[in-house]
């Protein structure tokens, strides 16, 4: 463990602030991100084929096939697993989001709200893979993962859904709401050697 | 001092101060403990394991089994760190270990007196009687005088991280073979990482003087990493041992990020520990140079050839005044030249062989070295070496030496290739074992392979690096090798002087010596792995990779067997010791595991509560007020405020389950034993679930919202393993069924009150129109609305606790804020929050099941639910749950017990036997599974199963319970302690 979580409950969200040395720029810029709506999108046997049709025609977004994230303005939809995926909306709130969904897909797929199920947190700067390196089992060289890509892995013994938003590279994931705390843990714990600067978790 | 004018890979113009055995000397940096040391003058440094007996440093690498010390002070002190591997820093605290009262003067050295009596196996044969003894003399009289050094005792204060690396060829081991590998891999594009437990890349180039490209080696080895650094592709990670070979091309890495600091950089931990994926792996982890076994050859002063060669050449030391080298190979020949051509005085080589190469022989006339070919050292003296005698051709001669420099040859360090079972194989010309079969995926080159010369090696290094990155998928061309004259590596196998003086050892590190070896042969433990286990050959911290080829050798000349045919023992991970804190990373303390706060766990801090961890959450456990003495009292109040008027619990760890889709109703009436597809819109009904062996997995309420709309609550333990069980369902039994789940675990807060004002308290805080009344919202009744003035919600009359009884649920973010509602609304009424004490004290008075008796190891029956289950329809586990020995009427069933005696306690785990019965296992008739002191009844109460069940209501048993010395009459009666026809749910 190290030692900047000592005097931090674990049970609360590490506050913002900056971690580790002093540099000109933080290695690693964090931030849990609100104004997010999200749920899954849960495709009814057999309509898929028509739920990409609806998708494109309605939110003029190509449905991402796989482990892959596809968006059109502020909607983003993430491959979670065979006709399901975890829908995102940013700038608004659950209901709407599902309103926009029910009006496009109708009843071809199943929608639940998770707009305060997951938290969605956001990692860019220079040291970003190497602070990554430490967290994600899984292989995020940009000739294997890349911009638009996806999974869903463990951190930290956390269930995680891990995207790349942006080839800069940013990072975005989707972590249950009770682990935000434990996840926030690792995160600061592996980031601090580069300097991480964290918003959007409160002063504590 | 020993040091060498000139020369060596040491930075002179960076002195650094240490201690050893609180003695303060001089080293540089470049140095590792044993360099410095040796530098000094200190030739003692530890004392063996069982013989205490005077020992120096013996190699200049990983496989050290003499110079053990106890490394830094305080919480950082650490045990049994190689003074060899151990890089020195300014300050660095050094102690010997496993001597008293000193290190010169340790009174345990006596045991070597009685080595006659001390060999293999000792202790199971002459500590016998009397019997009693053994336990409290001999064995820790032995642990104490046998022993190496002392862990820290206080909590370990550096950090330790956890890593992950992912590359298309991994190359093991920076000597000349890795370097060609990792170079042509690199050159080619493909990603590497080149992994080496040294500090500088180089491996034997760093310690040898060979030209290469007509220029000293170090000339090569700068260009070669030049160009490393600047490929893109390739990752040097120095200070990293590749300890272990696992499925899937993982491989196992332990980084010492700060241990050649005093403390770890800010913000750095001391050690990382990588899991590395490679689609390839070249092994290039070269050679050890094993000793000669001969009477006196544990003496300080004596080392291997090849160390003698490091210390002069890479560390500029000279380790001894004179210096004889003993052998029988070439390669040791051309340590002692190097040694030589360092500043060493090199009086002599002995070889065994009649008739060295005259190559070899033009070499050592040129450096004025005597040789003495067919000749054995029988004999050491000094308590650091001062002589040596030698057995000649014309009889014995004794020699002046400071140091022996000994070989008897070089065993490839192939430990890797035999983590996945692969056997090396002997090769009688190299007198080694060699690698034969590899773990997927894995090649080997250079001298692990047995390729000992240094051309062997670029050759075998470059092209295993162009075959591992083709395999990767990589257009890798060979390209042309270094320049270097091919290094003779000759050698007469050779490993065992006969009729010298003294103990001969076989492994320093265990005080093994060749008698153990006869011991065993004669014992009959003569298979490797019996002739291992039984004299301690080749175990401990070094895992003997100097020692057990000669042990083998011995055992190979006893049974008259080649050492092809003895075979060797199979090594395992780690290569070299990996420390717990390295494997834990992260999780230590706090994070040993993540913990789940709860949606009102702030709130609940606020009000003083105390908390439990159920699995990863912390829940409130009970919320103690001023001037309560215990948790009983505290419980025992909540209880008591539920009962006679309201209090609120937050339940939201429970699992829920969103199930959309127009066959849910039909899919749990397939998962549940009782029917749902029948439930009325707006209602709940309470399941169970069976697995396919018929034990009951969870139960839970289910509540159907819309005709396609169905939410389902899990018990907290189970939620994970509910929800993969109908994800296995759906994917795998039932794919065609139109059912789609989300976990909304997260997503919902679910606040709960109970008690007879429950009522009175919701209507305050849910929104018109939404009507709460007993006739709009009945018993097991379930809607979705808005509370405090438009946050949605959904309102289940559900009851845990036996009383009037809502469970609400909001979006997370504002189940705080939904408890400060009811709590404000409730004020009047004194609404108390309550913990999971006095919520598992309500549900053992009402009789419910909870964790303590759904086990996995009962059915619907034995937990009294057998009714519920449908004759109408199949559902999974109906079948074996329908298998004789569930249905037998002696089976121990769900039952509730109370004190004879009022006054008494229960206990759970209490066994119940029939009265008056002797307490052994054929009589015992089942068991206490919860028990509660109830606060309504006003005695201690408690739940179970009972042989024979109810058909036992009014009987009398015995509760027996010797663990906690509970041994108390009870009598058997219905679980439903209070109201039991649960009128106070339905007012």
């Amino acid at each position: 463990m190290s030692e900047l979580l000592a005097e931090i409950p674990a049970s609360a969200l590490v506050p913002e602030g900056h971690y580790g040395p002093r540099t000109p720029a933080p290695g690693v810029v964090a931030a849990q991100l609100s104004q997010l709506a999200l749920a899954t999108v849960a495709v009814r046997p057999n309509a898929l084929d028509l739920v990409a049709e609806l998708a494109l025609e309605k939110l003029g977004l190509a449905l991402p096939h796989g482990p892959r994230t596809a968006s059109a303005g502020d909607l983003t939809l993430v491959g979670t697993g065979p006709r399901r995926f975890l829908a995102i909306g940013e700038g608004i709130t659950g209901d709407p989001l599902l309103e926009r969904l029910g009006h496009a897909f109708g009843k071809t797929a199943a929608l639940t709200d998770q707009s305060d199920g997951q938290m969605v947190i956001q990692l860019s700067g220079p040291r970003t893979r190497d602070t990554l390196a430490k967290l994600v089992p899984i292989d995020l060289d940009p000739s294997v993962f890349k911009a638009g890509d996806a999974a869903a892995t463990l951190v930290a013994l956390i269930p995680v859904l891990i995207w790349q938003a942006d080839p800069a590279p940013i990072y975005r994931f989707a972590v249950p709401r009770s682990f935000t705390p434990a996840f926030l843990r690792a995160l600061v714990g592996a980031g601090a050697e580069f300097g991480l600067q964290l918003t959007g978790t409160g002063r504590g | 001092m020993s040091r060498l004018s000139s020369g060596g890979l040491i930075d002179r113009a960076t002195p650094l101060a240490f201690t050893f055995d609180g003695r303060s000397y001089k080293g540089f940096a470049g140095d590792t403990l044993a360099s410095a040391l040796l530098a000094n003058d200190v030739r003692l440094v530890g004392r063996s394991f069982k013989y205490h007996r005077p020992r120096g440093v013996f190699s200049a690498g990983s496989e050290e089994p003499n110079a053990l010390v106890e490394l830094r002070t305080g919480a950082r002190r650490e045990p049994n760190t190689r003074a060899t591997m151990a890089e020195l820093y300014e300050g660095l605290e050094a102690t010997s270990q496993n001597r008293w009262p000193s290190l010169a003067f340790d009174l345990l050295s006596a045991n070597q007196w009685f080595s006659s009596v001390l060999g293999a196996g000792f202790y199971y044969k002459t500590f016998m009687w009397p019997a009693a003894l053994w336990e409290k003399l001999y064995e820790p009289a032995i642990r104490r005088a046998a022993g190496l050094g002392r862990a820290a005792e206080q909590a370990d204060p550096d950090s330790y991280e956890k890593a992950f690396a992912f590359c298309d060829v991994l190359v093991i081991g920076g000597g000349p073979s890795g370097l060609l590998a990792a170079l042509t891999a690199g050159r080619a594009g493909a990603r590497v990482i080149l992994a080496d437990e040294d500090t500088i890349l180089g491996g034997r180039l760093n310690s040898a003087r060979t030209a290469i490209d007509d220029a000293a080696p170090g000339a090569f080895l700068a260009r070669a990493r030049a160009e490393l650094s600047a490929l893109p592709n390739v990752r040097v990670m120095p200070r990293t041992t590749i300890f272990g070979v696992y499925d899937g091309g993982t491989y196992g890495a332990l980084e010492r990020v700060g241990d050649h600091l005093s403390v770890p950089a800010p913000f750095q931990p001391r050690q990382r520990y990588w899991k590395i994926v490679a689609k390839r792996a070249v092994l290039c982890a070269g050679a050890f140079d094993r000793p000669i076994v001969f009477g006196g050859n544990d003496r300080p002063g004596v080392m291997s050839a090849q160390a003698l060669r490091t210390y002069a050449v890479r560390y500029a030391v000279t380790p001894g005044r004179n210096a004889v080298v003993f052998a029988n190979n070439d390669h040791a020949w051309s340590a002692a030249f190097d040694a030589a051509d360092a500043g060493v005085k090199v009086s002599a080589i002995v070889d065994v062989r009649e008739t060295p190469p005259p190559a070899l022989l033009a070499g050592a006339t040129a450096r004025n070295i005597r040789v003495i070919a067919g000749g054995e050292v029988i004999a050491t003296s000094g308590k650091c070496l001062s002589s040596i005698t030698v057995r000649t051709r014309g009889g014995t001669e004794t020699l002046q030496a400071e140091v022996l420099g000994i070989s008897g040859g070089a065993t490839p360090n192939l430990a890797l290739t035999s983590y996945f079972g692969g056997r090396p194989k002997y090769d009688a010309a190299l007198a080694a074992f060699v690698p034969d079969q590899t773990p997927p995926g894995l090649s080997v080159a250079g001298a692990a392979a047995g390729q000992f010369s240094l051309a062997q090696c670029f050759a075998t290094g470059a092209a295993q690096g162009v075959a591992a990155a083709r395999d990767a998928g990589f257009a890798a061309t060979p390209a042309p090798l270094p320049e270097t004259g091919d290094t003779p590596t000759s050698l007469s196998a050779f490993w065992h002087v006969q009729g010298s003086k003294g103990l001969a050892f076989v492994d320093f590190q265990n005080d093994v010596s060749a008698k153990d070896i006869a011991i065993a042969h004669k014992e009959g433990f003569r298979a490797v792995e019996l002739l291992k286990r039984y004299t301690t050959l080749g175990m401990a911290t070094d895992q003997g990779k100097s020692s057990n080829m000669a042990g083998l050798a011995i055992m190979a000349e006893l049974t008259g067997q080649g050492i092809g045919e003895t075979g060797t023992t199979l090594f395992r991970p780690p290569f070299t010791p990996v420390a717990l804190g390295a494997l834990a990373g992260h999780h230590r303390e706090k994070d040993f595991r993540p913990t789940r706060p709860t949606p009102t766990h702030d709130w609940a801090r606020k009000q003083g509560a105390v908390f439990v961890e159920t699995g990863l959450w912390l829940r409130a456990q009970y919320f103690p007020k001023p001037g309560e003495t215990d948790w009983l009292e505290t419980v025992t109040r909540e209880v008591k405020a539920v009962r006679s008027s309201v209090g609120l619990i937050d339940v939201s760890t429970f699992g829920k389950i969103d199930l959309q889709g127009s066959d849910v109703g039909v899919f749990l009436d397939r998962v549940y034993i009782n029917t749902f597809s029948t439930l009325a819109v707006g209602k709940a009904r309470y399941g169970v679930m069976l697995r396919e062996d018929g034990l009951v997995m969870d139960d839970g309420t289910t509540a159907r919202l819309a005709d396609d709309h169905y939410v389902m609550t899990t018990t907290t333990a189970n939620a994970a393993k509910v929800y993969q069980h109908l994800e296995f369902c759906l994917q795998v039994l039932w794919p065609d069924l139109d059912v789609q789940l989300a976990s909304i675990s997260e997503q919902w807060a679910q606040i709960a009150i109970a008690g007879p004002k429950s009522r009175e308290v919701l209507a305050q805080v849910v929104d018109a129109p939404l009507d709460v009344s007993n006739t709009g919202l009945p018993f097991m009744g379930a809607v979705e609305g808005r509370v405090m003035g438009g946050v949605k919600a959904r309102i289940f009359r559900l009851s845990f606790s036996g009383e009037l009884g809502y469970e609400i649920a909001v979006p997370a973010r504002h189940g705080e804020a939904l408890t400060r509602a009811l709590m404000a609304a409730g004020a009047p009424f004194g609404i108390t929050p309550y913990g999971t004490e006095a919520l598992g004290v309500m549900r053992i008075e009402k009789g419910h099941v909870s964790g303590n008796e759904l086990t996995g190891q009962t059915s619907a029956r034995d937990l009294g639910l057998g009714k519920m289950a449908s004759t109408k329809k199949d559902y999974i586990g109906r079948v074996m749950a329908g298998r004789p020995a569930f249905a037998d009427r002696d089976r121990a069933t769900f039952i509730g017990f109370k004190p004879v005696d009022r006054a008494q306690r229960l206990r759970a785990g209490a066994h119940f036997l029939p009265l008056g019965a002797v307490p052994v296992m054929e009589n015992d008739e089942g068991y206490m599974s919860s028990v509660a002191y109830s606060p309504t009844l006003d005695h201690w109460i408690g739940l179970g199963f009972l042989k024979g069940g109810r058909a036992r209501i009014g009987q009398k048993v015995r509760a027996y319970d010797p663990v906690r010395g509970g041994d108390i009459e009870v009598e058997v009666c219905d679980p439903g302690f209070v109201d039991p026809e649960g009128e106070r749910l339905r007012v």
